[in-house]
């Protein structure tokens, strides 16, 4: 099995930064050829990534939903739903794509493995994580650790935003419409704890991760309520953080 | 103490030394012992029921299993074998005294904010060490990050201690490491943020045995671990 680029989709949701969704669409036409790109928007009318850079918008399928604010959740099904291709690669909007992303790589190590999501590195960040319940199930813990590794190849439990997976694997699992933030570990914690997909990082890939703090889009972001309900959900009281901190739900 | 926490053993070719610290936990802890619970991966003629028969009788659970499954796994079974929230791990030479002081060292766990593993000291050695790699070497230097009411935060112990079961049940040995599995398993530890600190007032005896029949030095288990993490040696300084 090989994977080429005409068989992967670019899946990206973007709120009220339309510069940094610019930048990342232009970052991925630069590196690659002719890539099949989908942009969903649930921004304010004024604030969309088509109407800001419509010249760049053409070469992706824009998705501009009627309502706004629906979540990352409501948003990446959107994409995902909307991909035609067998792969999608999902990107968060201030992610940028250069050749430290190796696709090549990816898909290879993909496609000779199993592997169901195979996450790349983000900067420093996006380290093979895993997830452990503690204190009889009533907090989760997500740390640094891998369960195997194959040279860069790493399998763990949660990987970085920036994964390539099958669409229809992706299309299954879905996120939860109800989070509108803090939605990555409850994923990951379905897809590899629930549903025993093997989740992967290629530590040897990576994107650029160029966090943009507009001002429309930090209130969006820090809804706390969003990750109490998403713990609530599987029934945990708190979770500790890889740094140790702990969030109570 | 038993609804709370199990002493777990895990034992190979040494039954006098396993029954010496079974021994040691009853005499020490009295009617406030841990739960015990033994596995032996020896060969049968060298098993501690076969030698020890009383001292058999005395744990609460004794696994034998088929021979050298190896310490990872021996400890993983432990782990996976009990419910108590927090578990003692000590070598099978070692023993309780009067300076273990179990009870309050249990205590100092549950009462230390953000301590997840709390050693003694081994014998007059024991003491806590940091970890850390620079060009391929791992260090394990003396020392700790924080020290305060005799117990020193640090990345490394002896492998005499408490603490919580779960935490440990994250983290487990790696099984394919039958021995050298100490320093891969805090490294680990590490990475993923485990508090581990040392009551260096608190201590297990310990007198090293290497009775016949006994495998300590198997190198082929420290090039395992070497090639995991990317290493080339591991200095302890």
């Amino acid at each position: 099995m090989t994977i080429e680029l005409r068989d992967i989709t670019f899946c990206i949701k973007t709120i009220h930064r339309p510069w940094a969704c610019h930048r990342l669409v232009e970052s991925i036409r630069k590196h690659l050829c002719d890539p099949k790109i989908i942009v969903v928007d649930d921004g304010r009318d004024h604030l969309r990534f088509s109407k800001k850079y419509p010249k760049t918008a053409r070469h992706c399928q824009v998705i501009d939903l009627a309502e706004h604010d629906v979540g990352v959740g409501v948003g990446r099904n959107a994409a995902i739903d909307a991909a035609t291709t067998e792969y999608i690669f999902l990107l968060d909007d201030d992610h940028v794509v250069t050749p430290q992303l190796h696709l090549d790589r990816v898909c290879l190590r993909f496609a000779s493995h199993k592997i169901d999501i195979l996450g790349v590195r983000q900067g420093d960040g996006g380290q093979p994580l895993l997830l452990a319940p503690l204190m009889n199930a009533r907090r989760i813990w997500m740390y640094r650790g891998e369960h195997h590794r194959v040279g860069a190849l790493a399998w763990c439990d949660m990987s970085s935003n920036a994964f390539l997976a099958r669409r229809e694997t992706i299309a299954s699992l879905r996120w939860d419409p109800a989070l509108k933030t803090y939605e990555h570990w409850e994923f990951f914690y379905r897809a590899s704890r629930i549903e025993g997909l093997a989740v992967a990082v290629a530590t040897d890939c990576f994107v650029r991760h160029a966090h943009v703090q507009a001002k429309n889009y930090g209130g969006l972001r820090g809804r706390a309520r969003f990750r109490a309900m998403g713990l609530r959900k599987h029934g945990f009281h708190s979770m500790r953080y890889p740094g140790g901190t702990i969030v109570h739900a | 103490m038993r609804d709370r926490v199990t002493f777990c053993i895990k034992t190979i070719h040494r039954p006098r030394c396993c029954a010496a610290l079974v021994r040691s936990i009853y005499e020490h802890c009295g009617d406030r012992r841990p739960t015990i619970h033994v596995l032996d991966d020896g060969r049968p003629e060298l098993r501690f029921s076969r030698h020890c028969p009383e001292e058999a009788t005395m744990v609460d659970r004794l696994v034998e299993t088929e021979c050298d499954i190896g310490l990872s796994a021996g400890r993983n079974r432990l782990l996976d074998l009990g419910n108590s929230p927090v578990v003692v791990f000590t070598d099978d030479d070692h023993l309780v005294t009067e300076h273990t002081r179990l009870t309050e060292l249990v205590a100092k766990l549950d009462r230390f904010h953000n301590l997840d593993l709390l050693a003694a000291k081994s014998g007059r050695d024991g003491g806590p060490r940091l970890m850390h790699v620079k060009d391929q070497i791992l260090h394990i230097p003396e020392g700790a990050y924080r020290r305060h009411d005799f117990i020193a935060r640090c990345h490394y112990v002896s492998n005499c201690f408490v603490a919580y079961r779960d935490i440990l049940q994250a983290i487990r040995w790696d099984e394919q490491l039958k021995i050298e599995e100490h320093w891969d398993f805090f490294w680990r530890a590490k990475i993923a943020g485990v508090n581990v600190g040392v009551a260096t007032d608190h201590s297990f005896d310990h007198v090293h045995v290497d009775p016949p029949g006994y495998l300590r030095r198997r190198p082929e288990f420290l090039a395992i671990g070497k090639k995991k993490h990317g290493i080339q040696k591991v200095v302890w300084r």
